[in-house]
């Protein structure tokens, strides 16, 4: 009996390694990529044209992929956004959108508007716009929408709106906040989505469930499934089908027929979910998964990759307050000499990533791309002298802190253990809930470095480092790493003013950033796109650079 | 008994709101700002200070522990910070699919485990006691989300005949239940097998089989009465636990139950939802115990004249 207990344990643990090295297995592509390495080389990027037409003749199904689905509210916010964006932007219209991320600013429901001052900007609506209701949306219903976000309160940027004020039936104004920052115009009318009032109060559960709007699709009665999934039909009151010559973004076109979106959040269904054809393409496949999609995979007949560097950069703050010893100057310096910004992008998840050298990313209106000059390359030798001549010179005990949501963050902070480990520096990964993090993350005695990801749809990536660095904005008068410089608030603040926001001005700020060593970029992660290349052809994506299926291209043979 | 039943259903009041005091007061201990989480990160201090003061998390603990307890008194559950929408409907479509998951894989570990165990007691020295044993312990020792995927992998992605995931048909439910269940039929199996070789030797079993009576009726009307009432526990315990959520389960296959939105809940700090979710399944729970000791005076007559003598 004894025998045979100890022959059946050890049979058992044999074949669950076994079955986990199988699993984990994905063999070698043709170009020798292994283990789950992002073959850039051998990525089909010719998908990567964004749809620029309505088809004459619609697909008739896409069956897509979502991380979750609980709530349709139009009036979530950037919460609702992040969780289902691309599906949000088929139901719900906003004033204007983005030909994808920093693409150029478009019509949507807004025909014209005219701009008096930073602060005003007289609108006007295009007539004949209704909801799948047959409700009409008017200035009022603009008005009652901003609103509805402003009570809510769960979209920051409605509070940039000072008032609204109904000109007419199609007109109206927005009034900003005095002194507003670069692009809060381009930014407001690209974040609301915008519903009838009496249809939004007519609906029994606030469009929880069952949202009314203007959109090219519409839910289809009944399929809503908080957790599950739904279905989207075409909206057969679309106020646009009927006039083609307004059709100009992927977010108002009516490419397919129906869009099946199924929730799957654990990323091996994902995968499997692909290699049994249950879903048409996924951004949210793990990074060891993608081989078998790319030439030479498994999957590769039917499927493909297409990857874009995405427009948040992963950059290292430095805790720069007195409680930190990365309040010294000469030892930031080091550790930005001692990093290799190069390695981290080729190692985390599979490699292929972009290095960044600035918060936020190429695509902003008003990046420079010199300022990759001013980040410093990798040299340890001079980071070693660097350390000795800082307060530090036997090295120190820091703590790096980062949330769980992203994995790639801890694997981040394992690099860096290493890198920085021959200065003498012990680094301590701290990796933690998101709730716990945004806590600590506000404490100066918690930590000494986090991974900052940070991005902004307004198009301006003065915006983006307003959140970081504008001390107005994170309302102690310090940045986010507890920087306290005069200098520093005066050049971001000047940069963030839509009045004074020039290229000098953000070239400016940020060569001061660089010149103190606040902030270290990283890299920008790599979005990779799984789709059915026999259905699929061309991506068409929304402001944020998500995917909206409608806006597609599809193989209609 | 029904003095009994109604004792039950009054002290249930008290481990509900003595539940509540818990939940909430750990909650509020954890570190963590809803409000930081609701309005991320790029939210100003007086933006977080007015969502905190409209979600009532900035009063003292006392003053939010005594409008907490109010609510349930008054079955207010309240909205989930994070959607706005009522707790309560949000459970209640989760709720039948966790209770029916809950439901289905105890009853595949009860018929399938009992038996196995039963074999092994009456074999017990024999091939049968070994192979239920390796049976067991293989139930018990693999771990559930590996086995799950396994499965998966094999029935779905590599002979394509079961679906991996959702909850559309009844198709859909063979995975789910059968590898959550593997696990409860190894120690339904186990505690099985050990109550009835306690009970096999007992003098009044003898006495059954010198009595000559058949080896069927001594097992299952002398011997598997009596060795029930471990077993019993043991699957009250595992309903009440699953009714909690496999959370494992859910997240694999993708049938969003309880677990997985309390999960959810607590990643975001949606108190609301927790506490909330928590002390409903405090009462189900509670029930649950209830209809565990109702079912052991069924089973046993000498259990029943305790209830009906308090």
């Amino acid at each position: 009996m004894r025998k045979m207990k100890k022959f059946a344990s050890v049979a058992l643990a044999s074949a669950m390694v076994f079955s986990l090295v199988a699993c984990g297995s994905s063999g070698t592509d043709s170009t020798g990529a292994a283990n789950g390495a992002v073959d850039t080389a051998n990525q089909d990027t010719t998908v990567a044209e964004q749809t620029t037409a309505q088809a004459d003749v619609k697909a008739t199904k896409v069956t897509v992929q979502l991380n979750s689905l609980d709530d349709l509210n139009p009036f979530l916010g950037d919460y609702g956004e992040t969780i289902s964006g691309t599906v949000r932007d088929e139901i719900f219209q906003k004033l204007m959108n983005r030909d994808g991320f920093g693409g150029e600013l478009k019509p949507v429901l807004m025909e014209s508007y005219e701009k008096e001052s930073e602060e005003v900007y007289h609108c006007k609506l295009y007539d004949g716009i209704v909801d799948s209701a047959g409700n009409s949306i008017t200035a009022s219903d603009v008005k009652f929408s901003i609103e509805e976000y402003q009570r809510q309160g769960l979209m920051n940027d409605a509070n940039n709106v000072k008032e609204v004020i109904v000109d007419s039936d199609l007109e109206f104004t927005l009034v900003f906040n005095d002194n507003p920052s670069a692009n809060t115009f381009e930014g407001a009318v690209c974040a609301f989505n915008i519903v009838s009032e009496e249809s939004f109060n007519a609906s029994p559960d606030k469009m929880v469930t069952t949202p009314i709007a203007s959109g090219p699709y519409k839910v289809e009665e009944g399929s809503f499934s908080s957790g599950i999934g739904m279905t989207l039909v075409l909206n057969e009151n679309y106020w646009e089908a009927d006039r083609p010559e307004l059709i100009d973004l992927p977010v108002e076109m009516q490419n397919v027929e129906v869009i099946d979106c199924k929730v799957i959040s654990e990323s091996s269904q994902i995968t499997m979910a692909l290699q049994t054809d249950t879903i048409d393409y996924s951004e949210s496949v793990s990074a060891q998964d993608l081989v078998n999609f790319q030439d030479g995979g498994a999957y590769a007949e039917k499927y493909n990759v297409y990857s874009s560097a995405k427009n948040n950069a992963n950059v290292l703050a430095f805790n720069s307050s007195e409680e930190s010893p990365l309040h010294d100057p000469k030892l930031r310096e080091a550790i930005m000499y001692a990093i290799d910004s190069d390695f981290i992008a080729s190692a985390i998840n599979g490699g292929g990533n972009v290095v960044s050298y600035v918060l936020g990313g190429p695509n902003y209106d008003d990046y420079n791309s010199e300022w990759e000059n001013l980040v410093p390359e990798y040299n340890l030798e001079k980071a070693k002298e660097l350390m000795a001549e800082s307060e530090y010179p036997d090295g120190v005990e820091l703590t790096l802190i980062c949330h769980t949501l992203d994995p790639a963050l801890a694997d981040i902070g394992e690099i860096l253990l290493e890198e920085l480990a021959p200065l003498g520096i012990t680094l301590n990964v701290s990796s933690m809930e998101l709730g716990t993090y945004l806590t600590y993350e506000s404490d100066p005695t918690k930590w000494d470095f986090t991974i900052a990801n940070f991005s902004n749809p307004s198009g301006a990536i003065v915006n983006v480092w307003g959140i970081y660095f504008d001390g107005s904005k994170t309302g102690t008068g310090l940045t986010k790493n507890f920087v306290d410089d005069s200098k520093l608030q005066e050049l971001i603040q000047t940069a963030e003013l839509a009045e004074t926001h020039t290229q000098d001005n953000v070239d400016a700020a940020w060569e001061y950033i660089m010149e103190n060593h606040w902030v270290y970029g990283l890299f920008l992660p790599l979005q990779n796109y799984v789709y059915n290349s026999e259905l699929i052809t061309a991506f068409g994506f929304n402001n944020t650079g998500s995917v909206v299926p409608g806006g597609c291209t599809y193989n209609v043979q | 008994m029904w003095r009994y039943i109604l004792k039950r259903l009054g002290m249930m009041i008290f481990v509900v709101l003595g539940v509540a005091i818990v939940i909430f007061s750990i909650l509020y201990f954890v570190p963590g700002d809803p409000a930081q989480i609701i309005l991320g990160s790029t939210a100003t201090p007086e933006q977080l200070a007015a969502k905190r003061a409209e979600l009532g998390i900035d009063k003292p603990f006392l003053v939010q522990l005594g409008n907490f307890l109010l609510d349930i008194i008054h079955l207010d559950f309240g909205d989930s910070y994070m959607y706005g929408t009522p707790v309560i409907d949000e459970l209640m479509v989760r709720l039948p699919r966790t209770f029916l998951l809950a439901f289905l894989t105890i009853v595949v570990q009860t018929i399938i485990g009992i038996p196995l165990g039963i074999t092994a007691a009456v074999h017990a020295g024999k091939w049968q006691d070994s192979t239920s044993i390796v049976i067991s312990l293989i139930g018990i020792a693999i771990p559930s989300f590996w086995l799950s995927l396994m499965a998966v992998l094999i029935f779905s992605v590599k002979l394509r005949w079961l679906p991996a995931f959702g909850i559309d048909g009844w198709q859909n439910w063979i995975l789910p239940v059968l590898t959550g269940a593997l696990a409860g039929i190894g120690m339904n199996a186990r505690q099985t097998r050990a109550a009835m070789l306690d009970v096999i030797h007992s003098d009044y079993v003898t006495t059954a089989k010198a009595k000559g009576l058949n080896e069927h009726d001594v097992t299952y009307k002398h011997a598997l009465p009596n060795a029930l009432i471990p077993v019993i526990t043991m699957i009250g315990g595992s309903f009440a636990m699953a009714l909690g959520g496999a959370i494992v389960t859910e997240a694999v296959f993708v049938m969003p139950g309880v677990g997985l939105y309390m999960t959810n809940a607590i990643s975001n700090l949606d108190y609301v939802a927790v506490r909330s979710s928590v002390v409903i399944l405090s009462v189900f729970f509670s029930l649950i115990m209830l209809i565990t000791d109702l079912i052991y005076a069924f089973v046993d007559p000498r259990i029943k004249a305790q209830y009906i003598g308090r």
